[in-house]
């Protein structure tokens, strides 16, 4: 089977990956347009609260679903290191030498205080088994036109029971995401800022992801390069390169 | 500490020399400054001179500052050749600045190896406080301090090899120079004073796996007769899932001449740990952990505590940690070091805030309960840190910034 990647600034989105009949194609598309077998990235987190914006900088190789290493080169956490393997996760402390194993639970843990999971940044899930979807409407996304389509979890082991995702008709980017519990309570909000072009990819830039628990607090993703189905050393996922 | 100056300072010049090295290949790096202030309210059990607004006897919270500097430079420039340069500065009581050099290394990524020389540290086995697989820096200590953000920090001159063998297994060889001791007149440590061993690290299935060997003559006198208190050290330790993160590491020591029996009983460590997470909801969580410390042939029965330097040690410790994190930024830990023998403990409640970028505000409370002569004591008959000032009951309440950038 072929492996997919599901860059991280889109990984939230993806959930939308199990399809109705109608629904099923234009999420397909959109799965295809957002995932590469592997990539390069170099991005920006940037996490505002009611006291100020906390900026992360981090450089990310990833390789099908389940490899993935970030490096942080922010002043507060530079040298920091998280690789992620199917069902584990390192974390390299540089200042103390450490190199930490997690497993289970703790994969759920946020990231630098973010919105985003270790998991949510790391992993990526096969989602189509696990939503039924039903295309509900058309709207307009920063001035594209995007299906509006609904998705109901079927299994317990997603993060958020019911989803709203737009996704937009001429390039099958995800446009917008909403999070509910099974309640209909919405929990997390997905919206792309900024669409562009890199390495002739149309891809969102700016992603922002806001915590409906949390009163005036936000992350914004921010793609600065990408390098789509790169050919990436296996030494990369490797505790050698977590380590070094 | 005279011992081992000159063999610091000799090191220092020779990794000045490969951070020059370093930085010839490029001037690239990146310079972070760590300011730490704090201060600490102490509750005093009674003075033991008369002042102006103290008499002998009356007791009082006493309040004092103090702040630390770290300045830290990382190279950038080279892909296969890294550098970290790190000093810090406490100024105490007496006004004289203490530097401190916290770590001063070059690595360098050769095809089929790595090579690490420097003041640095190597992390064997698992665990926060309690780590048996740790057989070089030694994370048995009971007397840690629970409001640091690292617990074991403690950085040693080594010089280290570490080979990789596939993704997530590799050999690990470390060498560590002897001591000196000018005022004994040994400017140079003998090379058979020299400390060092070497480690395997591997997975099977989904358990990780350690083990290794350290000859060790670090604890030494520079004066000391060759080996008559080496000690050949030895540890495994094993990491899993199973519900929650598991670990466990085993390590015992031999001595390298002499009788072997009270050696075995000293320092036969099995440490172990649990570890759980647990999310709340999307933004709030609490973790628990577990660590014991059992050491099997030290004391299962209360005994009397002598002096600082003599305290009772007992068979099992523990250290109880819960954590909750409310909101991204805000923390709250509650941590102790229970000794279950003398039934005493050592308590820490802390909150963290990461308010702005880089700037985090903390406040914790520690206090110990226990009796006079508990491993952890509240109001011990001596004083604990300066003999002939005044007594202190043990709680405080610390309060403290700090920032990087």
């Amino acid at each position: 089977m072929k492996n997919k990647l599901i860059i991280f600034a889109l990984i939230l989105l993806l959930p939308a990956s199990a399809f109705a009949i109608s629904g099923e194609e234009i999420v397909r598309k959109a799965d295809d347009k957002a995932t590469y077998d592997s990539a390069e990235m170099a991005g920006e987190m940037r996490i505002t609260d009611r006291f100020g914006t906390k900026t992360s900088t981090f450089n990310s190789w990833s390789r099908g679903e389940n490899e993935s290493l970030i490096e942080f080169t922010s002043l507060a956490e530079r040298g920091q290191k998280v690789l992620r393997t199917e069902n584990e996760i390192y974390l390299y402390y540089p200042d103390a030498e450490e190199l930490i194993r997690m497993q289970g639970s703790a994969l759920r843990q946020g990231m630098l205080g973010s919105d985003i999971s270790y998991e949510d940044m790391t992993g990526g899930k096969d989602r189509a088994s696990q939503y039924k979807i039903e295309v509900t409407g058309s709207e307009t996304i920063l001035g594209r036109d995007c299906w509006v389509l609904s998705l109901e979890a079927r299994t317990r082991s997603v993060p958020y029971p019911k989803e709203t995702v737009w996704i937009d008709k001429q390039d099958y980017i995800v446009m917008k995401g909403e999070y509910f519990t099974k309640s209909g309570r919405l929990l997390k909000e997905m919206e792309v800022l900024e669409l562009g072009e890199i390495d002739g990819i149309t891809l969102a830039l700016e992603t922002k992801i806001s915590d409906k628990m949390k009163r005036d607090s936000d992350t914004i993703l921010i793609v600065k390069d990408l390098k789509a189905n790169v050919a990436l050393d296996d030494a990369i996922f490797s505790l050698e390169e977590l380590s070094w | 500490m005279v011992a081992g100056s000159k063999r610091t300072l000799a090191s220092v010049i020779i990794v000045l020399f490969c951070f020059s090295a370093a930085a010839g290949l490029s001037a690239d790096g990146n310079l972070s400054l760590e300011l730490g202030i704090s201060s600490l309210a102490i509750e005093t059990r009674e003075a033991v001179s008369n002042d102006s607004d103290y008499e002998i006897g009356d007791s009082y919270w006493g309040l004092m500052a103090a702040g630390t500097a770290a300045f830290s430079y990382k190279s950038t420039g080279s892909k296969n050749v890294k550098a970290d340069l790190a000093f810090s500065f406490a100024e105490p009581e007496t006004g004289l600045l203490v530097p401190s050099l916290d770590r001063a290394y070059v690595k360098a990524r050769f095809p089929s190896f790595r090579l690490t020389a420097g003041k640095t540290r190597v992390s064997w086995g698992d665990g926060l406080v309690f780590n048996a697989g740790d057989i070089i820096f030694g994370s048995t200590d009971t007397s840690v301090d629970l409001t640091a953000s690292e617990i074991r920090t403690e950085t040693e001159w080594l010089t280290a090899v570490n080979i990789p063998l596939g993704s997530f297994s590799f050999i690990e060889g470390v060498a560590i120079a002897p001591e000196t001791d000018t005022v004994a007149g040994f400017a140079v440590g003998s090379l058979q004073k020299s400390s060092g061993g070497g480690r395997f690290y591997t997975k099977a299935g989904s358990i990780k796996l350690e083990g290794g060997y350290f000859f060790d003559q670090t604890g030494d006198e520079a004066s000391a007769t060759d080996w008559e208190s080496a000690l050949h050290r030895a540890y495994v330790a094993a990491q899993g899932n199973l519900l929650a993160d598991w670990n466990i590491a085993a390590s015992a020591a031999l001595p390298a001449v002499g009788d072997a029996k009270q050696t075995v009983k000293d320092e036969l460590n099995i440490s172990g740990g649990l570890f759980y997470l647990a999310s709340l909801n999307s933004i709030s969580s609490m973790t628990f952990r577990l660590e014991a410390l059992y050491r099997p042939f030290y004391s299962w029965e209360e005994e009397s505590w002598i002096s600082v330097s003599e305290q009772p040690e007992y068979a099992l410790v523990l250290y109880p940690e819960v954590g909750y994190t409310p909101t991204d930024s805000v923390s709250l830990t509650l941590r102790s070091v229970w000794s279950p023998v003398d039934a005493s403990a050592m308590i820490t409640a802390g909150a963290g805030w990461n308010v702005f970028e880089g700037f985090d505000l903390s406040c914790y409370a520690v206090f110990n309960a226990g009796d006079p002569d508990d491993s952890f004591a509240w109001n011990r008959a001596d004083s604990l840190w300066s003999p002939g000032e005044d007594l202190m009951d043990s709680a405080a309440v610390i309060i403290g910034v700090n920032y990087i950038y």
